[in-house]
């Protein structure tokens, strides 16, 4: 107690070793939220350091701080409203020039800074000479090399921070933007001088710039002060896309009368990193390779998961016999037992494959290869009215929606994102393939292999018809434009990856899992009451339901007790197998559930294959839903999500009954 | 470390991995036409020789790694001096299946020995070898042996 | 020298920008990228599909479609 707060935020462009910085500095002591009002994520974390607590916070990875995406308007506004003691500019000491353009505007916003030149063991390894001295003098800012990624230079940072609050003078330093431009910013900052109140609240100068470059976000602060008519005046007087571009081409200027003063660049002609990109984007193998790299994720995460989500069902059998059997009364006995540790031991049996899908993705970000993914793909999702870098999440999708919907986030376009989300729930997750395998094994014979392979192409061919159809209604417009760094492959540490699986797999399992709980609570009631009644059986409340609708599911070729099943599936879609177990009278046995669907004269392979195409497109699960409302922040995506897929199948689904029952079948 | 060795260490292992491959992919297309049971179909007697688990996709990836290193042999051969990148990347890509395999092996030894799952009962070690693994073991050796001469070959 | 636009260099052509005719907010971004006049690039590969472009500025590796690349105009490097 007792100690020092110093607030300090990491800033600094993408791919520049920034979550590796921040995991160094605090470890595991950090928390993850979202930033108020938007979906942008938040990292805070705290280091006690010689006495100081040091609260970091990370801003979003940004090039520029010119209000272009929800990112860097976060951190813009975080730096001059919070007024963070220090900020420190990650910069890559071996992409100096592009990393040095947010620097300049970094000394506009008149913080004081602290620049800490991360992966100077790849510029000094490519024989790059850095003058540290003369960079530090010329930015008037102290320099701390650092190696995030092997833990060097941790404590020197640490160390200036606490010298950088100790000293209280401001080293101040700016670029000069040449006459014509500074005689105008000159004039702005005359006008603004006349009202003290926004003087005191924002840099000067930075207003004044950003004014002439037309940033509509400052036009918006000045609005309101006596001063904005002036200011518009005297606006509607130039040619703003002039100036933007002036002013982008003179911090550019200023750099390049920097650089070589503190960096000598050894060009390498080929780099590993070229070699690697020469291949794996090459014309004929590109596309193959990624396929199988894909294919191989994949395979490691069913594979691996395989014993870890074993032991995750034998644990919730254990506590459903035994922490139900000796309960009193009896129906609580049930909701505990039946209700909620079955139910939420069916969801978390997906837990190790959302790590593993989570760490992989993780790799696949540190490692660069993220970035190509997107632009191999960019091509063919364009022309679905998509961005290259929806691709990854779609894919993701098969394994399961939720960290498909999760990792939407890398996409920064609002639509583009809205769109992902909105059709990842028809790609065919992991937990569907249960229905398909049990109906199509019971009703087609030797055709079930492919009659799952088509399941699949349906539910990739409804979310590309989706994409488009929301594109042209309710999210109109074109895809983002692909404006994209390729940054250079690297080995990414074993640290962050598990920082990042856990992060996101804690959060499925806080967020996701009240939901569940709930959903699963509310399916228990409804099929245990009213009480007496067997579970889930003719007479309890599902069955009603049950009965209610199945005159609505009669035209798909359904019964009430498809609709029921249907219904459970709404918790996971893999219960809908064990649910029509209960309904079946044959419990968790495959090999007599089979037997007796067949015997059903109600089922037939038509409304087999019909119930097949609902249950892949019917809704989202709980979790999912629950995922999307917290992405998009508003439940009325959710709802939205829900309604369109019910609509989509049942559609679908009567397509394929009545269109098969025309053909005879 | 001279180019031609590395054009022949690409041949060698192209050729290897396209035709374990194609043997992987023609067992495994057998054994789904036939529906003979995992140990009848025809030709595994070369198969199981090489442990060579019938399967399409992974018949398909192996074949890839092999057309990876041709590519690059054929470009050292032409004089192509970047012809090294793809000798590179194809053995980085038979590390990454290697790893695949090995940590899938895992997976199963776990399910055999831990849990004792009937499905996995008699599972040994053997079971996990394919040709992933040690063609993957391969690739390791040369590259520890090689590791540093890819970068001299930038200049 | 005429002025060409950026899409219709080839692997390996370096050229300088002469002007950037990209609209709305696409225009930001590539400014801040640092595709800016004068702005030295290598046009290094095309995306197996043909689109999008990657190009080497800065020092550092950019890819953007062929839509943005066709209203930044250049003159080839020879
Ligand atoms: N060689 C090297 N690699 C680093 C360093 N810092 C980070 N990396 C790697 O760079 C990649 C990107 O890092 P990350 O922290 O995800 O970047 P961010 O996008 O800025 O958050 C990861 O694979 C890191 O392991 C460094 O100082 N040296």
């Amino acid at each position: 107690m007792g100690n020092t707060k110093i607030r300090v935020a990491l800033a600094g462009n993408p791919n520049v070793g920034k979550t590796t910085l921040f995991n160094a500095i605090t470890g595991s002591r950090q928390h993850v939220g979202n930033w108020p009002g938007v979906t942008v994520e938040k990292k805070t974390g705290v280091k006690t350091y010689r006495g100081y607590d040091i609260e970091i916070t990370d801003l979003p990875g940004t090039y520029s701080l010119t209000a272009y995406s929800m990112d860097e308007i976060v951190a813009r506004d975080y730096i001059i409203e919070e007024k963070p003691d220090i900020v420190i500019q990650i910069v890559d000491a071996s992409n100096l020039e592009r990393n040095l353009y947010l620097t300049t505007q970094l000394m506009e916003l008149e913080t004081e800074m602290i620049i800490a030149l991360n992966m100077c063991d790849l510029a000094l390894e490519r024989g790059d000479k850095l003058y540290i001295d003369r960079m530090q003098e010329i930015l008037a800012a102290p320099i701390v090399q650092t190696v995030a990624s092997r833990d060097i230079g941790i404590d020197e940072l640490l160390d200036r921070v606490i010298e950088q609050k100790q000293d209280d003078k401001y080293h101040g330093r700016e670029i000069g933007y040449g006459d014509v431009i500074e005689s105008k910013v000159l004039e702005i900052e005359k006008i603004l001088l006349t009202d003290p109140s926004l003087q005191k609240k924002y840099p000067l100068r930075w207003m004044s710039i950003r004014l002439l470059e037309g940033d509509g976000n400052v036009k918006a602060k000045v609005e309101k002060s006596p001063v904005s008519k002036a200011i518009n005046q005297l606006l509607a007087s130039i040619d703003q896309e002039e100036y933007e571009a002036e002013i982008a081409d003179k911090r550019y200027v200023a750099i390049n009368a920097i650089f070589p003063q503190i960096c000598t660049r050894c060009n390498v002609r080929l780099t590993k990193s070229d070699m690697i990109d020469r291949v794996l984007t090459n014309k004929y193998l590109g596309i193959p390779i990624f396929l199988a790299l894909m294919w191989g994720a994949f395979e490691l995460t069913f594979a691996f998961a395989t014993p870890f989500t074993d032991m995750i069902e034998r644990v919730f059998v254990w506590l459903a016999v035994n922490v139900s059997s000796g309960l009193e009364p009896q129906w609580l006995a049930s909701l505990i037992g039946d209700g909620i540790i079955g139910g939420v031991g069916a969801v978390l049996t997906f837990v190790p494959n959302i790590f593993i899908l989570f760490f992989l993705l993780s790799l696949l970000e540190g490692s660069g290869y993220l970035a190509r993914a997107a632009f191999i793909m960019d091509r063919l999702m364009y022309k679905i009215g998509m961005h290259g870098k929806s691709f990854i999440p779609l894919l993701m999708g098969f394994g399961c929606n939720v960290p498909a919907i999760m990792a939407a986030r890398s996409i920064e376009d609002e639509k583009d994102r809205l769109i992902t989300i909105l059709v990842v729930p028809f790609v065919s997750c992991g937990a569907r393939l249960p229905i398909y395998i049990l109906l199509a094994g019971a009703f087609f014979g030797r055709q079930a292999g492919t009659v799952v392979f088509f399941m699949y192409v349906l539910g990739i061919v409804v979310a590309v018809i989706s994409a488009k159809l929301l594109r042209s209604t309710i999210v109109k417009g074109k895809p983002a434009p692909f404006i994209m760094e390729m940054p250079p492959y690297r080995v990414p540490t074993l640290r962050t990856s598990i920082v990042h699986m856990w992060d996101n797999g804690a959060m499925y399992i806080k967020k996701a899992g009240t939901i569940i709980l709930l959903g699963v609570v509310i399916i228990w009631s409804l099929a245990s009451f009213p009480w007496g009644i067997e579970y889930g059986s003719e007479g309890s409340y599902v069955g009603m339901i049950g009965h209610f609708f199945a005159p609505l599911l009669e035209p798909l070729g359904f019964d009430w007790k498809m609709t029921v099943a249907l219904v459970f599936g709404l918790v996971a879609k893999e219960i809908v197998v064990a649910s029509m177990g209960v309904l079946y009278g044959v419990g968790d046995n495959p090999a007599a559930l089979t037997t007796s669907l067949i015997a059903d004269p109600s089922i037939t392979a038509l409304s087999a294959l019909s119930l097949m195409v609902f249950s892949l497109l019917y809704m989202p699960c709980v979790a999912t839903l629950g995922v999307i409302k917290k992405e998009t922040g508003s439940w009325k995506w959710a709802i939205f999500a829900l309604i369109y897929g019910i609509v989509v199948a049942w559609l679908i689904a009567f397509l394929v009954y009545q269109g098969g029952k025309l053909l005879g079948y | 470390m001279s180019t031609t060795d590395k054009m022949l260490f690409a041949l060698i292992m192209g050729c290897s991995y396209i035709l374990i491959g194609m043997v992987q992919l023609i067992t495994g297309a057998l054994k789904a036409l036939s529906e003979a049971s995992m140990t009848e179909y025809a030709g595994h007697v070369i198969a199981d020789g090489l442990f060579i688990p019938p399967d399409i996709i992974a018949g398909m990836i192996l074949m890839l790694i092999g057309c990876v290193f041709l590519y690059g042999a054929s470009e050292i051969h032409s004089g192509v001096h970047e012809g090294v990148a793809y000798v590179y990347v194809g053995i980085l890509l038979s590390l990454i299946f290697a790893g695949i395999y090995v940590l899938a092996a895992t997976g199963d030894l776990l399910e055999a020995h831990l849990l004792k799952n009937e499905e996995y009962a008699g599972w040994s070690i053997l079971d996990a070898l394919r040709p992933e693994i040690y063609l993957g073991v391969l690739s390791l050796l040369t590259y520890l042996k090689w590791k540093d001469s890819f970068e001299v070959a930038e200049n | 020298m005429s002025e060409i636009t950026l899409d219709t260099l080839k692997p390996g052509d370096m050229a300088r920008i002469t002007k950037v005719r990209v609209k709305g907010p696409a225009r930001r971004k590539l400014l801040d990228m640092g595709m800016v006049a004068g702005s030295e690039v290598e046009l290094v590969r095309k995306a197996p599909l043909g689109d999008p472009i990657e190009f080497q500025i800065k020092g550092y590796h950019l890819s953007i479609r062929k839509e943005e690349a066709s209203q930044i105009f250049v003159q080839k490097i020879e």
